[in-house]
């Protein structure tokens, strides 16, 4: 395994406020490093914050306390417009429930990410067209996501992630709509991609996905538990 | 370039959103058709009711042509009469026409105030358009050319719209654009118009083709006077005011007894227009005031519910790293799609229903300038909605994303 630094979150921590006086502790003096090609499991029960680490550590979200640094640099000092280029540069993100965009076709929502890009329609199709190769769905390329089964969206979703070949992808609960037997083709997926070079982030309680991790940080209550490789 | 790619995919994926896209087409589409009909309306009243209606016009009887400076000597008596009868005159403006030859005569206007002239104004046009540029000019329909060579052949050819004819006296010539033809019906002037041929031409053209035959602006004839009365051609107050100033030409041509100083003219002014007239008009423009308010709350509504709709994905795209400007263009695209879709479709269906109703003249089509305004008006109700969608997606977190349903 390479020992490049992607992701480095010292002491992390995240208040919500609810309501006027009540603070919520979603998230509590984290700290974690996290290595190029790596599958990092964020496992705990509901509510423990593994969705609220997931939303700092992408930059969808500010940390109340604590530094993330990105190949060493600090993004919670980054303003929005930043983190928008830092986003769309280095992150891909993969949902529980898919969030394709219902009228875009499995082709269209692949390619949608680098709509706003310079990079020239033809190559952008070309680019497309071997990520939905690569993710078994070439015969699925013009069905829109309410024809596809649960487990081909979420193929898409994940082939959406890597078409810009991202760092680092995020994938919260990705399992967690699908059977068992689809839950673990979306893993082993998500392996190979990882064993491509990008770090995969996964945040479950879903304990049977274990076995695909390199690294386990347990989470409960907003705290880190223990970290296991 | 990724800009434009955004803008262009969200146009083409508008109509992927069946629904949504039907509905509001159908929103759009009652509106503008709202707002062009009113505004053909305006249009009309304009051009064939109203403006005539703000002005007195003078004639020379049939059987006495005025010359250029028996016309000067009544319209200075009539300007005078700001004075010496205290009534407001607020524009005037001669016609006039000048035999360049036996064969050729040309009409003056002024392009700059094409409705001054009851004769031949815009709505009298049968083909073309009316002259907008100093070297285009009219000529009535059906006229033509003749040429006789030495052997006693003749050619007859027609003057067709978009033919240049050049006239030419020694080392200068003049260079004029047939642009239309108008209904020779209109004017009330006999003139044998298959052996002459008649020119419309702008009054500063006018005077430089007199000047290319060396001749002299004071041999003119004079075949109208028009001057206008100020104030809101909607309103009656400007109907007492010209008829109060027709009362005092009609006073003072019958002291100007010599002929042959002031010429012989008949003055007459449009009747007033009834009290229903008036309160039609009135109504026509209420009902565009609320057709462009009821637009603007509904264009603003459409925004609201596209940025509720879509709320969902614009967060998805956020997340995948759409900057705001590019989400904003989704949305546009959008708006913009829709409104001028719907657009097409209103306009569409008020050409019907006046073709229907008009019996397919061109008269009842709308005219350019209405469909223009229209158009424009169509953009400014579709704005106060752009602006609302471009502050509701600042506020949309792209973290909603991972809100699950
Ligand atoms: N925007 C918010 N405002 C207030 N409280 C929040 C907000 N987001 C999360 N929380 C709270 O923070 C805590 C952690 O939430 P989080 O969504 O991170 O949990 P989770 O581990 O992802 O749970 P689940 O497995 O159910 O998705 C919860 O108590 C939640 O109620
Ligand atoms: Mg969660």
């Amino acid at each position: 395994m390479s020992l490049e630094v992607i992701l480095e979150a010292e002491n992390l921590a995240k208040m919500y406020k609810r309501g006027r006086s009540e603070v919520v502790r979603a998230l509590e003096g984290v700290n974690v490093k996290m290595y190029a090609a790596e599958l990092i499991l964020l496992y705990g029960p509901s509510g423990s914050g593994k969705s609220t680490m997931l939303n700092l550590l992408s930059g969808l979200d500010n940390p109340t306390e604590g530094t993330i640094k990105f190949m060493g640099e600090d993004i919670s000092e980054f303003s929005e417009k930043k983190l928008t280029t830092f986003r769309r540069e280095n992150v891909g993100f993969v949902f529980q429930d898919w969030k394709l965009i219902p009228n875009l076709n499995a082709y269209e929502n692949v390619e949608a990410p680098m709509y706003p890009s310079n990079m020239p329609s033809n190559e952008l199709r070309t680019e497309a067209i071997s990520t939905l190769r690569e993710l078994d769905l070439l015969d699925r390329e013009h069905h829109f996501p309410g024809e596809l089964s649960g487990g081909e969206q979420q193929r898409v979703a994940i082939a959406r992630a890597i078409m810009k070949k991202p760092k680092i992808i995020f994938a919260d609960e990705p399992t967690g709509n699908l059977d068992k037997t689809t839950g673990n083709l979306i893993m082993r997926v998500l392996k190979r991609v990882c064993r491509q070079g990008t770090t995969v982030i996964v945040a479950t309680h879903n304990e049977e996905l274990k076995d695909y991790a390199d690294k386990i940080i347990y989470l409960d209550d907003g705290k880190m538990i223990s970290q296991s490789q | 370039m990724g800009l434009l790619r955004v803008l262009g995919k969200s146009i083409r994926f508008t109509f992927r959103s069946k629904l949504r896209f039907i509905v509001f087409i159908i929103i759009f589409a009652i509106i503008s058709s709202f707002v062009a009909f009113f505004i053909n309306d305006i249009d009309d009243l304009q051009t064939n009711r109203f403006i005539d209606q703000k002005a007195v016009e003078m004639e020379e009887i049939s059987e006495f042509s005025v010359n250029y400076t028996q016309a000067m000597s009544t319209e200075n008596d009539i300007l005078n009469l700001e004075q010496t009868k205290n009534i407001d005159i607020e524009d005037h403006t001669k016609y006039l026409y000048y035999d360049l030859d036996t064969s050729v005569r040309m009409y003056s206007i002024d392009i700059a105030k094409p409705w001054m002239s009851s004769k031949i104004k815009p709505s009298h046009m049968e083909t073309g358009n009316f002259p907008s540029e100093a070297n285009e000019i009219m000529i009535p329909t059906g006229s033509f050319q003749i040429w006789n060579s030495s052997n006693n052949v003749t050619i007859k050819s027609d003057i067709v719209v978009g033919q240049t004819l050049i006239f030419e006296n020694g080392e200068e010539s003049i260079e004029l654009l047939v642009v239309g033809t108008f209904n020779t019906n209109e004017i009330a002037i006999p003139l044998n118009i298959n052996s002459e041929l008649w020119m419309v031409v702008d009054i500063t053209t006018f005077e430089e083709m007199v000047d290319l035959y060396d001749g002299d602006i004071e041999n003119a004839y004079v075949y109208s006077m028009t001057f206008t009365v100020p104030g809101d051609v909607l309103s009656r107050e400007t109907y007492f005011a010209v008829g109060e100033l027709n009362d005092l030409i009609e006073e003072l041509l019958v002291n100007q007894a010599d002929i042959s100083i002031y010429g012989n003219w008949r003055s007459h002014y449009a009747p007033l227009p009834t009290q229903e007239a008036i309160d039609e008009a009135d109504l026509i423009i209420l009902s565009i005031q609320y057709a462009i308010l009821g637009g603007v709350l509904l264009s603003t509504m459409f925004a609201y519910l596209i940025s509720r709709f879509r709320r969902n994905e614009i967060s998805i795209l956020k997340a995948m790293g759409y900057a705001n400007r590019y989400v904003r263009a989704t949305l546009i695209g959008e708006i913009l799609t829709t409104s001028f879709v719907g657009f097409i479709i209103g306009l569409g269906t008020v050409q019907a229903r006046l073709s229907y109703v008009g019996d397919f003249r061109q008269s009842s089509l709308l005219s350019s300038q209405s469909i223009l305004v229209s158009f424009g008006l169509i953009v400014v109700i579709s704005i106060p909605g752009m602006i609302f969608v471009s502050q509701k997606i600042l506020r949309i977190s792209p973290s909603e994303a991972f809100r699950t349903k």
